[in-house]
């Protein structure tokens, strides 16, 4: 489990870039961070990894603080970048010098995933392009078979169809013991494997809740009479709202629209969230 | 899981070298090719010893930052830190890279270099070469307190500085020109007030007691010159443990 209580971190004393921020995820989720550029979620995720350290409160993985950078915790864990570099070795050479780190490695799933993403073992790393590199990575990431999966932006450089394998490989790795938290704003490549919501803005925590929970307390599409509409906006198909859902009415979440939401009218959101 | 394992230093030094090797064979090819160069332009191995030494010297700035490499470049930062390696582990590896692997890779380009010069030597011999860098000066212990004073600086400074290295390394510079400076004037005003006092007798008292106890005070001086480097290291350790290396 990943907790951060009242966690605030900034680049410099006077500009904070993650404020209050309390948060629990728990194992058996794919948990989605979302949030405008620049609102601290990949700078929550170095958090995390104990890359950097909070100004003040704290952040514990499975109880420790990862700060202190304990060997066990982080062969359970593992973080793929946004961006990176790899060396100029292949996907076998890069797994033979890094597997021995995590126990629970497994080489034939990595050439599975491999084959699966289309990525050539064989071929230098940093001789490929960057979503080449991302999909080599997201293969010896899987294949670890670590319980804490940390994604930032997984899907951007990756082609349609690696995109779509992506999201196959991802939805059956998550099991009870596992967690995978998926910072993005490529919500809609995502939509339909996160099941736990968390939207940061300026002032913390704008909501965090499973993606159940936001469809019992909202209803999203087009708004009927007497609805109370949070927000809405226009689309080719119509207008398309949030609506509080008093009638526990069945519908598709639309990750999109409930983060416009949030972001437009982010008290009303709290505090039907807060409402028991 | 042990907190400490030498087993994963060995797996963090492979990775290391490994994903590293261009970097380590650039360095390596650079320190080669000034005392060929200059030897062969020479013809005399004793030159590339010569190149060979100053090389051995001031080379720790350049292991110090391929050890660090990793943690503070954009690309790779994230990676590296989150491998599974405690940070004793981490800086145990960067003992033994600085301390052992950086002297002896310098012997051996020393070595190679003075072969390499050799067949176009007119003047030194292979075996003058070879006793000029190794028996008088790559295996004396001043030396290597020396070496150790400047890669530990460097890997101090490499994990101290979050922003610019080369801000960092002026400042470093600026600091030990500073510190030198305020010794020396410290020192000339002290010499100056205890002759004005005429407290010649004194002056006398203390030079005589030096030049009793000289044995002593060679071996303090010595304790005082080996420490630096260990007080680096050890500062090096801290900043590793208390803060990230960089944002």
């Amino acid at each position: 489990m990943i907790k951060t209580e009242n966690l605030t971190f900034g680049y410099s004393r006077r500009h904070k870039v993650l404020n209050d921020i309390t948060l629990e995820l728990d194992k058996g989720h794919i948990h989605g961070l979302l949030g405008c550029n620049g609102i601290g979620k990949s700078t929550l995720l170095k958090l995390f990894v104990g890359i950097m350290r909070p100004q003040s409160g704290r952040v514990t993985i499975n109880g420790t603080d990862p700060a202190k950078h304990d060997a066990a915790t982080f062969a359970d864990m593992m973080i793929i970048p946004e961006e990176f570099d790899l060396p100029n070795i292949t996907l076998e050479e890069y797994a033979s010098i890094t597997a021995p780190f995590y126990p629970r490695f497994d080489r034939g799933s990595m050439m599975h995933y491999a084959e699966e993403l289309q990525v050539d073992t064989r071929r230098k790393l940093n001789a490929m392009s960057m979503g080449q590199r991302k999909k080599a990575y997201i293969a010896f990431a899987l294949a670890t078979n670590v319980r804490t999966l940390l994604m930032d932006e997984p899907t951007n450089g990756l082609d349609i169809p690696s995109k779509g394998v992506f999201r196959r490989l991802l939805a059956s790795y998550v099991d009870e013991e596992r967690m995978v938290v998926i910072s993005t704003h490529q919500v809609a490549d995502v939509e339909k494997l996160i099941d736990n919501i968390i939207i940061l803005d300026a002032k913390g925590v704008a909501l965090a809740a499973t993606t159940m929970e936001i469809c019992r307390r909202l209803k999203f599409g087009r708004a009927a009479e007497g609805d109370k509409v949070i927000y809405s906006e226009p689309t080719i198909a119509g207008e398309m709202a949030v609506a509080e859902n008093e009638t526990e009415e069945d519908s598709m979440l639309n990750i999109e629209l409930l983060f416009n939401a949030t972001s437009a009218n982010r008290d009303h959101i709290v505090e039907l969230f807060n409402r028991q | 899981m042990k907190s400490f394992s030498i087993r994963r230093v060995a797996h963090y030094a492979r990775y290391h070298y490994t994903s590293m090797r261009n970097n380590y064979l650039g360095v390596l090819l650079t320190m080669l090719a000034f005392p060929v160069v200059f030897g062969i332009m020479d013809k005399d191995t004793c030159v590339a010893a010569e190149i060979s030494m100053s090389i051995y010297l001031f080379a720790g700035i350049a292991f110090a930052l391929r050890t660090t490499w990793a943690m503070r470049n954009k690309g790779t930062l994230v990676l590296d830190s989150a491998l599974p390696v405690s940070k004793g582990e981490r800086f145990t590896f960067m003992l033994f890279n600085l301390a052992v692997a950086y002297p002896l890779a310098c012997f051996a380009v020393a070595a190679l270099s003075i072969l390499l010069v050799a067949p176009f030597s007119m003047e030194g011999t292979i075996a003058e070469a070879m006793n000029d860098y190794f028996l008088r000066f790559a295996f004396e212990w001043a030396v290597y307190v020396i070496v150790q004073i400047v890669a530990s600086a460097s890997l101090l400074i490499n994990l101290a500085a979050r922003r610019s290295l080369i801000v960092a390394y002026i400042c470093a510079i600026v600091g030990v020109i500073a510190f030198i400076v305020g010794a020396s004037y410290a020192g000339v005003q002290l010499a100056n007030a205890l002759y004005d006092m005429e407290s010649s007798e004194w002056v006398d008292l203390m030079v005589a007691d030096i030049e009793a106890n000289a044995e002593l005070v060679r071996w303090i001086i010595i304790a005082i010159f080996v420490s630096i480097p260990i007080v680096f290291y050890a500062l090096a350790y801290s900043v590793l443990r208390r803060r990230q290396v960089k944002w």
